[in-house]
């Protein structure tokens, strides 16, 4: 009963806390007229006034739907890690991996709130394409996106210090939770959540490349 | 360590597959890329309806290509702008497209003094078929190619017409 309040403790802070970032993201960061200035030069000016209203509209239902994209965020490694430490012979709960997972998630907030330190106080003058193009201490920051092919730019974007972070954020909780070696852990990452993340990427870069 | 044997097993065939098959994809990405060098196979629509397609253009001009639309902002000012400098394009065949009815299309061609112009065309593409055939579904877009239909530049979005006439006056393939 204790973990599982743990559990929820940690992942209702989490979404409050993307819900805040969410919610200063799209009232300070991407204004009504950033999004004419950008849509401007792609679509008449009846559809932009359509696009604007729809996104006024519909906007509240991200807010909803993002907790759901958490949770799914989060069970996908937890069920990963925990097929792994069952074929490595560790007797542990569920639970306490989903609670160590949702621990290690809070890393993926810095990202996000590096961009809004960025944009608020170091570069101020930005368009939407800077602000959605930017991927601090990423691969995808390394080139101009103009010149990269489509298809590499989600890999290129995965592939950054945050990531690496949270593997050993979520070797470092899993260890403290489950009382297991850090080493042990940190195997059982790269091996089980590390081949999936790779095949994951290689799937994304094939659906990418099957529609662009 | 059976159970482990198949997991990994299982990671390294989805492993293998998703590499051949993105493997497959970039290579025919390339064969289609290459296709795009050259004026692609299309169909579009006349003001009489009648069928339009790349080999009735095949002729001495340089050809240029506009995806428009006439609600669009930019669109307009790219009209007001090629109408204006229309005396500078040498030997140049203009082709319009756009998706909406011909009635707008005429409209909005005749207030930029485009209409019954020689060597201007306006074509619909009533099937929406335009990001199929040129892989660019932005108003305006501008492509333009040379007399023997090779790709000279494509732009995408508002495209200032001094950049145009440079692009089509420096074509030494007429």
């Amino acid at each position: 009963m204790g973990n599982n309040y743990s559990f929820r403790r940690y992942f209702i802070s989490l979404c409050i806390l993307t819900f805040v970032i969410a919610l200063i993201t799209d009232i300070i960061f991407i204004t009504e007229e950033m999004l004419n200035i950008h849509l401007s030069s792609k679509f008449s000016n009846t559809r932009i006034e359509k696009i604007i209203d729809f996104r006024g509209k519909w906007l509240w239902l991200t807010y909803f739907i993002a907790p759901i994209g958490l949770f799914v965020k989060i069970i996908i490694p937890a069920s990963l890690i925990y097929m792994g430490l069952y074929l490595s012979n560790f007797k542990v709960s569920f639970n306490d991996v989903l609670r160590a997972c949702t621990i290690a998630e809070f890393i993926f907030l810095l990202p996000i709130i590096s961009k809004i330190l960025w944009f608020g106080f170091v570069s101020p003058d930005y368009t939407l394409d800077d602000f959605r193009g930017f991927y601090p201490l990423s691969l995808f920051a390394m080139f101009e996106p103009d010149l990269l092919d489509k298809w590499l730019h989600y890999p290129f974007k995965t592939i950054n210090v945050f990531e690496i972070a949270y593997w050993f954020a979520l070797a470092g909780s899993l260890s403290l939770v489950l009382s297991i070696a850090f080493q042990e852990m940190f195997r059982i990452v790269v091996l089980y959540y590390g081949s999936y993340l790779v095949c994951w990427m290689l799937f994304v870069v094939f659906i990418s490349l099957s529609i662009n | 360590m059976k159970r482990k044997h198949l997991f990994f097993g299982f990671i390294g065939i989805l492993f293998l597959s998703l590499l051949v098959l993105i493997g497959k994809r970039i290579n025919q990405k390339s064969m289609e890329e290459a296709h795009f060098e050259t004026i692609p196979h299309f169909l579009f629509y006349d003001e009489d309806g009648k069928e339009v397609n790349q080999l009735d253009f095949e002729n001495d001009y340089t050809k240029v290509l506009v995806y428009f639309n006439s609600t669009c902002s930019l669109c307009e000012e790219e009209f007001h702008a090629i109408s204006k400098s229309i005396a500078k394009f040498k030997d140049t065949q203009f082709i319009f497209i756009s998706t909406e009815k011909f009635e707008d299309i005429i409209d909005f061609a005749s207030i930029h003094q485009l209409h019954d112009r020689k060597n201007v065309v306006f074509l619909q593409d009533r099937d929406f078929k335009f990001s199929t055939y040129f892989k660019y579904d932005v108003v305006p877009s501008t492509f333009v190619y040379n007399a023997d239909g090779q790709i000279l530049k494509a732009y995408k979005g508002f495209t200032p017409v001094k950049e145009i006439i440079l692009t089509v006056n420096g074509d030494d393939r007429r």
